[in-house]
């Protein structure tokens, strides 16, 4: 379905740099409330004054070159072909439909999937769920936001908080009521929202006693921005007795450099669980965490790592255990090929009063040729002495006995190596819904291709 | 009772290649070293290191123990160009670092307490197979620093075994660069927290595919399942975290040459 | 006839020879079989011939006489020659439909007549269909053997080299393996590697190598077998030597 005419839309975009001015007019065009306007300028003041985080790799930013806010045009056809060629053919690969892809691109038809949002948005809301954009709970639902808005990530977390917590735009909201499961995940069907920029977006979810719900988020089809810098921030409150998983894609183009803080909180017999995959941009850092604050709760966390040529992916996650009785059980699973760096970064933390806990953590890497590279730095402290905390890790090649057993059967060395890889991964690929995981498979063997044999 | 040989001797004239390998683990010595030869069997020797420098040498299998030193900090080469040569160690005063430069099929057993901040670094030189296992009690507080470098064809195990008692640390980095082709690397850190707390870091950087490395890291209290069974043997609970704590600081120690020292520790400890 | 050939086929790995100058030629419709004591290297001849990554290999693989040495392994498999092989593969993410299709579409018009046929060589060897549904990882030792023919099978090749299929069995599955080997010896050739005898009282023999430390000793019919069961390798071989 092709958009409507364009309306030559204008443009709204904040002079660049990271600045008050900047920041000021962001929250004109957003329309903020008051108290959001002052966070955003304590976070500003804040952001002016850190220094980066000493617990990651170097990264090549230029603030001052950053541009907060860029409202797009609503037509812009003329964008596909500006597209890298390689993203193109992808979509073609994929099996994505025309009308999508533009809207992947940015630009064009919203049209369909805003219909299907909204239908979605109806039924649970009948349920009492609110799901909607960051943007619009601001001003629909004070009270909740005001609340929870930076009360487990504040801008005073880190350098990159403060930088989201000043220029955020877009996010997902989400607030299930006491009692009410969900049976089917919420889905934001594509990483774009309507507001158009993805740059520094902020999630916060809350998910009260006794509920459940799944959500998932992101795009295993390449997705091109081209604004440089990501850096987002998710917040979940998981209340006693909830569960709450949040699966992720992300698939950015090579140019980003992704930087996403996530944290969730636990309370008594809750339970969280981070799916993660990291596929794109060419610096990706991202350390799911979770906080078992409350006793018996529960974290789990999958992360899937693929890096390819020129890429540096560093991820793992953070269990800090302070509930008695909890437990977590964390597997990595990560590749590295064409001269990939993949990096696993964990920590656990088992604070004395919380006695009794559990933490297994698994990862494991395949390399797919001598100049990829791979790393793990895991951390584990355990502060009593009833609980057990575990660490395995294993790196290697593509067993060359499996690599043999399976061409001995007629199977090409390409089809074999891929073959392996997808079943490396698959444990972690099953816990998605049906058709991202079939698309993330469908992805991996195209970014093998070529790189085997 | 086999020979101990001991010799001062200024930096200049220790062998060639062990300052070479020094050198490439960013080991820079200058004072004046004590040498000491070990060759065939020694039954639990006692040593007093006198300079803050010693380097052993030891071929054949060997049983050293340092109890006392009048050096102000204590640095401790163990050297071996002989294959298939062990050396036993038990210490129980401050070691600042301990250098392993083994030849093939060399074992370093170290029974250690009071250890301090200790680093400890290891090479493994090309298509041989090296050995280190450390059974530590960290009743004060303990850092252990331990770096590792492989080089082609080489195989490496380390395993450090630890029952702690007070606030300590573990970080052990295995760096695989990128023309160790056929590096097979196993780490493994184990900590029974008595008290205090533990941090256990296993790292590992790698740089070629044509590796096989493995680490794991596990901190736990007593198994509750294990001292229950002991006790359905009769042994009262004492008992049962004595046996239990000399099952883990001796499972990858031969034995015989240890236990009488852990034993004599166990008695101090109470 | 159609034959498989190896002449002085050589199998190294990491500097050590493990297979020595191995030469032997089977034809279809004729019976093999290769035995030695443990560790002898007979499983390496196998891998030899079927190009494993792990080792080095010279001289040379003749398939009806067409030199067949340098291509890599799947073509071998495309080309006929069928590997069964005795110990446990792990892969798991991987399921065995998955594995059994991939290396065997070529040879159906369509995924029904795959399934047909599949199905047919499940009751053939006495498998449940459940198990196409299962990761490759957990199998029990007879499931892994049934399965390993069934993947042999399902590509109807001309030559089978067979790696002690019969270690472990039982008298009346050794019997149904038996019967399974002689209703294919019908048109296919088939090496088959054992260090036991027992098998071969059901079976159809046409030729008996002796093999030992990497080198094919002695050869023979049924009868070397005979005095190999009677008197143990040992005798034999240094009686060779």
């Amino acid at each position: 379905m092709k958009t409507e005419s364009s309306k030559k839309g204008y443009v709204y975009r904040t002079p660049p740099g990271i600045t008050k001015e900047a920041v000021l007019k962001l929250s004109e065009i957003k329309k903020d409330p008051a108290w959001m306007r002052e966070l955003r300028l304590k976070a500003l003041d804040a952001f002016l004054s850190m220094g980066l985080p000493s617990w990651s790799p170097e990264i090549p930013i230029d603030f001052s070159k950053i541009t907060l806010f860029t409202k797009p045009v609503e037509s812009q056809q003329s964008d596909w072909e500006k597209l890298p060629k390689e993203i193109k053919e992808t979509f073609d690969r994929l099996g994505i439909p025309e009308a999508e892809r533009e809207f992947l691109a940015g630009s064009g038809a919203q049209y369909e999937s805003e219909v299907v949002y909204k239908k979605l948005k109806e039924e649970i809301a009948k349920q009492g769920v609110i799901f909607s954009s960051m943007d619009e709970a601001v001003h629909e639902h004070p009270e909740i936001v005001k609340e929870y808005f930076g009360r487990l990530i504040p801008y005073s977390d880190n350098k990159y908080s403060a930088l989201n917590t000043a220029a955020w735009s877009g996010g997902t909201f989400i607030y299930v009521p006491k009692g009410v499961k969900l049976t089917m995940p919420l889905q934001t069907y594509y990483r774009m929202n309507f507001e158009g920029s993805g740059q520094f977006e902020r999630t916060l979810i809350i998910v009260d006693e006794g509920a459940e719900v799944h959500y998932v988020e992101g795009c295993t089809a390449p997705l091109y921005s081209s604004a440089s810098l990501h850096a987002g921030v998710v917040e979940i409150f998981a209340k006693k007795n909830s569960r709450m998983r949040f699966s992720t894609v992300q698939n950015w183009s090579k140019n980003v450099l992704n930087l996403t803080t996530k944290r969730g909180l636990a309370e008594e017999n809750a339970v969280i669980e981070w799916i993660d995959g990291n596929l794109g941009s060419g610096l990706n850092m991202k350390y799911p965490a979770i906080i078992l604050k409350g006793d018996n709760s529960r974290g789990d966390i999958l992360s899937i790592t693929s890096a390819g040529e020129s890429q540096n992916i560093d991820a793992g996650g953070k269990v800090i255990c302070i509930g008695k009785n909890t437990s977590s059980k964390v597997v990595g699973k990560g590749i590295s090929f064409k001269g990939g760096t993949h990096t696993y970064r964990g920590l656990v933390k088992v604070l004395k009063a919380a006695e009794n806990s559990n933490v297994s953590v698994n990862c494991d890497a395949l390399l797919l040729d001598d100049i990829s590279k791979s790393n793990t730095y895991p951390t584990n402290i355990i502060q009593n002495t009833n609980s057990l905390v575990k660490h395995e890790a294993s790196v290697g090649k593509i067993d060359q006995d499996k690599l043999f057993y399976l061409m001995s059967k007629g199977i090409s060395e390409e089809e074999a190596k891929t073959l392996i890889v997808l079943g490396f991964l698959s444990p972690i690929v099953k816990e998605l819904p049906m058709e991202y995981a079939v698309e993330l498979n469908k992805l991996i063997r195209m970014q093998m291709e070529n790189s085997v044999g | 009772m086999g020979k101990i040989n001991i010799e001062k001797k200024e930096y200049s004239g220790i062998p060639a290649d062990v300052r070479v390998r020094l050198l490439r683990l960013g080991v820079k010595l200058s004072r004046t070293v004590e040498c000491i030869e070990l060759s065939s069997w020694n039954a639990g020797a006692g040593i007093v290191p006198q300079e803050e420098i010693v380097l052993v040498s030891f071929s054949g299998n060997n049983f050293i123990s340092i109890n006392e030193s009048k050096a102000k900090t204590l640095t401790l080469i163990a050297y071996s160009d002989a294959k298939d040569s062990v050396l036993n160690l038990v210490s129980s005063v401050p070691v600042k670092r301990m250098v392993f430069l083994p030849a093939d099929s060399v074992a370093l057993n170290w029974m250690c307490r009071n250890v301090g901040k200790c680093e400890i670094k290891s090479d493994s030189q090309k298509q041989s197979q090296a050995r280190i296992s450390v059974s530590s009690v960290f009743s004060s507080d303990t850092e252990f620093h331990i770096d590792s470098f492989h080089y082609e064809a080489s195989s490496f195990k380390l395993s450090l075994d630890s029952v702690n008692y007070a606030e300590s640390k573990v970080r052990a980095k295995a760096i695989i660069p990128e023309k160790a082709l056929g590096v097979s690397c196993a780490i493994d850190l184990f900590s029974l927290v008595e008290g205090g707390s533990v941090e256990l870091s296993p790292f590992i950087e790698i740089s070629n595919d044509n590796i096989k490395a493995s680490h794991s890291a596990l901190a736990r209290g007593y198994d509750k399942a294990e001292l229950f069974y002991l006790y359905s043997k009769g042994l009262s609970e004492e008992e049962a975290r004595i046996l239990i704590r000399k099952n883990i600081l001796l499972r990858n120690l031969p034995e015989e040459e240890f236990e009488q020292h852990l034993e004599r520790w166990e008695n101090e400890l109470d | 006839m159609k034959t498989l050939k190896t002449e002085s086929l050589s199998v190294s790995t990491g500097g050590k020879k493990i297979v020595d100058s191995a030469s032997l030629e089977i034809g279809q419709g004729e019976l093999h079989v290769l035995m030695g004591p443990n560790g002898s290297g007979k499983s390496t001849l196998i891998f030899g011939i079927m190009k494993h990554p792990s080792y080095q290999v010279s001289g040379r693989v003749f398939l009806n006489n067409e030199d067949v040495s340098g291509l890599p392994t799947h073509e071998l498999s495309k080309k006929g020659i069928a590997a069964v092989f005795q110990s446990p593969i792990d892969l798991p993410g991987i399921r065995l439909r998955h594995l059994l299709w991939n290396s065997s579409k070529h040879r159906f018009k369509s995924s029904k007549d795959f399934s047909q046929r599949v199905e047919e060589l499940l009751s053939l060897l006495s498998l449940e269909k459940s198990i196409l549904e299962r990761e490759i990882t957990g199998f029990s030792g007879g499931e892994r053997k049934r399965i390993e023919l069934l993947s042999a099978l399902l590509v109807n090749p001309k030559f089978l080299l067979i790696d002690e299929i019969d270690s472990g069995l039982d008298v009346d599955s050794l019997k149904s393996v038996a019967s399974i080997l002689k209703s294919l010896k019908k048109d296919k050739g088939i090496l088959l590697i054992t260090h036991y005898t027992r098998i071969l009282e059901f079976l159809d023999v046409d030729a008996v190598y002796l093999y030992d430390k990497g080198k094919i000793l002695k050869q023979g019919g049924i009868e070397l077998a005979g005095k190999i069961n009677d008197s143990g390798f040992e005798p034999i071989i240094n009686g060779n030597s």
